[in-house]
């Protein structure tokens, strides 16, 4: 009886963390951009070309400034991922062909969340993501279709 | 074509490592968001069991060594300028004289979430495949060698970069994603190792390139994991005979087409290409007769991530310099020189580690029957080459 209550609680816990864990790597994320960018709903195809630099003019024609965190960074992975449907390592390889081509430029990376809320805020046409963006005065979250 | 004397060859590779300081020291510095400042450096050790490839490899070769340094800005929003500055010494191949790479002016008229179009000018890589514009660059190679029948060594002048200017365009549809590359300029041809691989030996004479014509077709799958690449390339050569050639003003015409496919899962990758080529010697007289060659080659390679900042390969690679003569048995008997030079079979295996993002770490072997792609400058006297060999490489690269 004591072992079957152990394994039992022991089951349990482990679902617990399990979906604790899920929740934190899935993790809200969301797509910021400078206040001068319109809104739109962005379709993921447009933002798959926005993060591979493709994209480089919203449709006013000012520059799209593109902001990324570390390949390896935990929320990166999880953006490529679960919001661009790429792996990193794509986006790298894309950026990199792109660099030493002479036939585009790669993202502009920065350290952390903090950064990347600073920087998309106070850059006109700038695009980032983070977590969640409650609090941040001089962007918008772009929902994506 | 005399080579530049040694000390000056040094000065070249030293002016571009001081460009390579300065450039690492202006990245730190804040550079405006539109302006971008890139560079790479690597350094290979090579050994060979038999056979020298880029230098005395059969005695442990370090003379393959690659730098640049590049500089973007986005100076409009339809408007980037870019250029990079190499040196790349490869044996006796490439005396690490610094060369603008690229240079040029891309201007993009066309700009929208579906589609997007325009022009470049100046000195453009070669879109070939899905390795070739960024060959010289270690990061963008899956190991530290590009599987060589494809990306040809003795070749490689012929694909490197053009003097023109190429219309593109990009079409995003709900199947997946289109690229087209039309590019028309002269290339980089007068290289001695292209000459002795094209002319049998070195002329005092000089390659020149008529207008040359690249085609790409690209298409990216809706979640990237499908590439697919159709390449077709016409290069036309002069050659202008010098002082005592008895050569007389003809061509070397070069075509490749070349299909590529690639498939990307989360942890592993596959990729295959196939390239057939035309090559063909006309007019050149009585010592160079007209001939018409035509080299087949294509490779299979498997790539793993088996570990956050680790990969390992796989790969077969094979090139036929004749597909009517695969075993070079009718070479062999025309010219008494090796059968063996008109095929290669290699087996790759090799690992990467990027201890940081920057810096990466690789090792590899090639285990090869036949000597097709020895660079000829390296090789000079075939009867000495040995069928069955093996190279054993490990490279540092540093990127930023």
């Amino acid at each position: 009886m004591y072992l079957y209550l152990k394994n039992v609680t022991f089951s349990s816990v482990f679902v617990l963390l399990m979906l604790a864990a899920s929740c934190a790597s899935a993790g809200a994320q969301e797509i910021i951009a400078n206040s001068s960018v319109p809104e739109a709903v962005l379709s993921e195809s447009t933002l798959q070309a926005i993060f591979g630099m493709r994209l480089r003019q919203w449709p006013d024609g000012t520059p799209i400034l593109v902001y990324t965190l570390p390949d390896d960074s935990p929320l990166h992975v999880t953006f490529s991922r679960n919001v661009l449907h790429i792996f990193p390592h794509q986006l790298r390889r894309a950026w990199d062909r792109l660099v030493f081509s002479g036939t585009g430029q790669a993202p502009i990376e920065v350290n952390s969340e903090e950064e990347m809320r600073r920087k998309v805020a106070t850059t006109p046409g700038a695009i980032g993501y983070v977590s969640k963006a409650s609090g941040t005065g001089g962007i918008h979250v772009l929902p994506v279709r | 074509m005399l080579a530049t004397h040694a000390s000056v060859r040094r000065l070249y590779g030293i002016g571009v490592a001081a460009l390579f300081a300065v450039a690492t020291a202006a990245a730190d510095i804040t550079l405006p968001e539109t302006v971008q400042v890139h560079g790479f450096l690597s350094q290979a050790y090579l050994r060979s069991s038999a056979n020298r490839f880029f230098g005395g490899s059969d005695e442990g070769s370090l003379k393959f060594r690659e730098l640049g340094v590049n500089a973007s800005w986005h100076a409009q929003p339809q408007l980037q300028l870019a250029a990079q500055m190499i040196s790349r010494r490869a044996g006796a191949t490439d005396d690490g004289q610094q060369r603008l790479d690229y240079g040029l002016i891309d201007y993009t008229p066309v700009s929208d979430e579906f589609t997007i179009g325009g022009v470049r000018l100046g000195r453009l890589k070669v879109p070939l495949g899905l390795y070739n514009e960024t060959r010289d660059v270690a990061h963008t190679r899956p190991s530290i060698l590009l599987p060589q029948s494809v990306y040809l060594d003795p070749l490689r002048n012929v694909f490197l970069s053009v003097d023109g200017g190429s219309l593109y365009g990009e079409r995003r549809t709900g199947i997946g994603d289109f690229y087209l590359d039309v590019v028309r300029g002269r290339g980089l041809v007068d290289n001695q190792e292209l000459e002795v691989t094209a002319l049998g030996r070195d002329w005092a004479g000089k390659l020149e390139s008529d207008p040359a014509t690249v085609a790409r077709l690209l298409y990216e799958s809706d979640a990237r994991r499908w590439r697919l690449a159709f390449t077709g390339i016409n290069v036309p050569i002069r050659f202008k005979p010098g002082s005592g050639d008895l050569v007389t003003e003809g061509k070397y015409l070069v075509d490749v087409r070349t299909l590529s496919v690639q498939y990307d899962a989360a942890l592993w990758s596959l990729t295959a290409e196939r390239q057939s080529y035309d090559v063909r010697l006309r007019d050149l007289g009585f010592l160079l007769p007209d001939t018409t060659k035509e080299p087949l080659a294509h490779y299979v390679q498997g790539t793993l991530r088996f570990a956050s900042r680790w990969e390992a390969l796989l790969r077969y690679d094979v090139l036929y310099w004749d597909r009517y003569d695969k075993d070079g048995a009718l070479y062999a008997a025309q010219t008494g020189r090796p059968a063996h030079s008109q095929f290669a079979k290699d087996w790759t295996a090799g690992v990467s580690w990027s201890l940081t993002r920057q810096f990466m770490l690789r090792a590899e072997v090639h285990h090869v029957d036949g000597t097709a792609w020895l660079p000829n400058l390296d090789n000079p006297d075939r009867s000495v080459t040995e069928r069955r060999w093996n190279l054993y490489a490990l490279q540092a690269a540093y990127r930023f």
